[in-house]
């Protein structure tokens, strides 16, 4: 019940957008610039990103020592920003000047001049240089990041999700000896199991749909990717219903994640990541040194400072 | 660095997941009739051993300490056997109400097969009441109670056989309140070439556990508290001796011992208790036996205590090893070093988990890789 109120729960945060009207400040944020999307940030976006920090921060358990040294990663980033920013100035404030020269020959619809499109290219190729240069950089604090943290977190870094509401396995892990932690797939089957034949050949195909729904709300699929998912859930199903008590405790959690819908969208958006990247970039740097990661960590340090200091007379 | 429409993006899609799940738990429920909802199979009681027939009826169950004396009709304590008609029978009989394939750590088990992952069964019914129990809709109820599965040994071994899973475990309720079962299926999982592990609050009796230590192979003893205080109001146990008994019984037996210990916050987490179990467990069971302290959640009646602090587990941690003890482990929170098994004369972590997900395992022959020594278990 518990788990089912969470994911309720999880559904109602998931469907809410933040307010457009309001402060001029929420109203600049919620329009986006010309031809651009109206933006579907609120005046709790600080607040999402800092609590999904916080969820990651306390999953990972990390020692006075640990949080000292990626504090002190995120001061070396915040250096090379700087610098990087400084040496860029430069190069941007010159390039400003060669393409309102440039902007001036094509309103004219003239010939642009080799001299001018050369010393453009020089300029840009130069503060892309320095981006570039930077972002090494920036990517070698974030490998440097990776060897603060143990294994252990490490293996949890991969398999973190950003959530307001963390999910079972990091909120309430299961426990030694513990018998049941029921994940909703499993307690779906099980139900599923439970139902007569001519029930479920009712049923089997709006249960299906019902569980697409809030999928392909978050991508397009088409009309023949539906029915292939649909298919593709009511025959797990099916097997599910098949099988002998044994065999499906035994099988349980193998079939829960089958069970679960295809996320088409989240799917493409991690291959485009390897496709980008290579390799992806640190998944630490990105939360751990995130803004939102960092005020978590100061606080943090500064909440077991206070919390080492001897006590006084007065205490 | 992740931006705030990143992050936002990020969190819509993975609530579309739960999302999905959510809705489809929900058409499924409400496609339902009530009475698929409600299932239970229960196969008719089997007379129980270790008991001996009284006048006017009665009998008196000699599996545990209780030796209670049961009129015709009545139930023991651990609610799986019952006096009918002038025998004492169990309806442990061959309906668990739980199956898992749960990774060994979780028994805990240590030092053991630690690459491995063990098939869990068990049926309704414990002999104590324990008030954090996280188990207790399974261990509080009778078999005649729970939604029982229907249990064919073949299909079971034939799957652990197909899963290349190596072993069968009695845990979540009290395997030795059900051993005619247990005991039968261990013995044929030995036949097949399976090993055998029990899950045991150690509150059974010399003979039975004697005979049901033939087909074991390693245990996990729960030694709750050290005091008879603590055991009568948080258990429902007057006397706690024979808890430690059964340890020395399955020491004696040439059985894998593993001792676990529930650290309840202002309950059993003072250093005093921590530091006598510790003692009693380095001398009378020996300093190599592995002791896994276990962190506490709210649960069942002391859902109003709060969890175990970190700090708690460190210290009583720090407490095993300076009374000898080589292998102490931290369970319920990770990651933390006090996952992993660490050499005791080198210090190198020779097996890294996560909880009880194995990261790593760097044993040869059972022998720390950087210096030799051996480290006792069960490794193959």
């Amino acid at each position: 019940m518990e788990t089912l109120k969470g994911a309720l729960f999880a559904i109602a945060l998931c469907g809410l957008l933040g307010a457009t009207a309001g402060a001029e400040e929420r109203g600049r944020r919620a329009h986006g610039g010309p031809g651009e999307p109206a933006r579907l940030e609120g005046p709790a976006s600080d607040l999402r990103q800092e609590i999904q920090c916080l969820n990651l921060i306390n999953a990972l358990n990390l020692t006075s020592e640990q949080v000292k040294k990626i504090l002190a990663v995120a001061d070396r980033r915040d250096e090379i920003q700087r610098q990087a920013g400084a040496r860029i100035k430069g190069a941007e404030e010159e390039l400003e000047a060669l393409l309102s020269k440039l902007r001036i020959v094509l309103e004219k619809q003239t010939e642009i001049p080799d001299d001018l499109a050369d010393r453009v290219r020089r300029v840009e190729h130069r503060a892309m240089r320095v981006r570039e240069e930077a972002e090494t950089e920036l990517a070698q604090t974030g490998q440097e990041l990776d060897t603060i943290l143990t294994e252990g977190q490490r293996a949890v870094m991969e398999s973190f999700k950003p959530c307001l509401i963390p999910p079972r396995d990091l909120r309430d892990p299961v426990r030694a000896g513990q018998a049941s932690d029921s994940p909703i797939g499993e307690t779906a089957l099980r139900q599923v199991r439970e139902m007569s034949e001519s029930e479920f050949d009712r049923q089997a195909n709006a249960i299906a749909e019902r569980g697409l729904i809030r999928v392909t709300e978050m991508g397009k699929y088409s009309d023949e990717e539906k029915a292939k998912e649909r298919s593709r859930l009511v025959a797990v199903m099916r097997k599910a219903r098949a099988m002998s008590d044994v065999e499906f405790e035994v099988n349980k959690a193998a079939l829960a994640k089958e069970f679960q819908p295809t996320n088409k969208v989240e799917d493409l958006r991690k291959q485009m990541e390897v496709a980008r990247t290579g390799v992806g970039p640190s998944k630490a740097a990105r939360f751990l040194l995130s803004p939102a990661g960092v005020s978590v960590l100061r606080k943090r340090a500064r909440q077991t400072a206070s919390a080492a200091r001897p006590a006084t007379a007065r205490d | 660095m992740i931006s705030r429409r990143e992050f936002l993006r990020e969190m819509m899609v993975q609530g579309a997941s739960v999302a999905s799940a959510a809705l489809l738990y929900d058409a499924i429920r409400r496609a339902l009739p009530r009475e698929a909802l409600a299932k239970g199979r229960l196969l008719p009681p089997i007379e129980a051993e270790y008991y001996s027939k009284e006048q006017g009826g009665a009998v008196t169950c000699g599996l545990c300490p209780r030796r209670e004396t049961l009129a015709e009709g009545e139930s023991g304590f651990c609610k799986s056997r019952k006096n009918i008609g002038g025998k004492l029978m169990t309806y442990a009989s061959g309906q668990p109400c739980v199956i898992n394939v749960d990774p060994v750590g979780k028994n805990p088990l240590g030092h053991v097969l630690p690459e491995s992952s063990v098939f869990c069964i068990a049926h309704a019914g414990c002999n104590m009441f324990c008030k954090y129990c996280q188990n207790w809709p399974f261990s509080q109820k009778s078999p005649m109670e729970t939604d029982n599965l229907e249990f064919r040994e073949a299909d079971a071994f034939q799957l652990a056989e197909a899963k290349k899973i190596p072993a069968l475990t009695f845990t979540y309720t009290e395997g030795s309140s059900h051993i005619e079962f247990n005991k039968r299926l261990a013995h044929s999982a030995h036949r097949q070439g399976f090993r055998a592990f029990l899950c045991t609050n150690g509150y059974v009796r010399k003979e039975p556990l004697v005979d049901f230590l033939e087909a074991i192979d390693a245990v996990t003893v729960t030694i709750k508290g050290f005091t008879n205080a603590f055991y009568k109001e948080y258990t429902g146990v007057r006397d706690f001796k024979p808890v430690l008994d059964a340890c020395k019984t399955i020491k004696e037996a040439g059985k894998w011992i593993e001792i676990a210990t529930l650290l309840v916050p202002g309950v059993n987490d003072g250093e005093k208790e921590v530091r006598d179990i510790a003692a009693w467990i380095a001398e009378s069971l020996g300093s190599d036996t592995p002791w896994h302290l276990e962190r506490f959640a709210p649960q069942f009646q002391l859902a109003n205590l709060p969890t175990t602090p970190v700090k708690t587990l460190e210290r009583a941690r720090e407490i095993g090893a300076q009374k000898g003890l080589k292998y102490v482990y931290l369970s319920n929170l990770a990651p933390h070093e006090g996952n992993h098994t660490y050499c005791p004369k080198c210090r190198q972590p020779v097996i890294k988990r996560l909880g009880f997900k194995l990261l790593s395992n760097s044993l040869r022959d059972g022998r720390c890789p950087h210096c030799r020594t051996k480290i006792p278990g069960i490794w193959s």
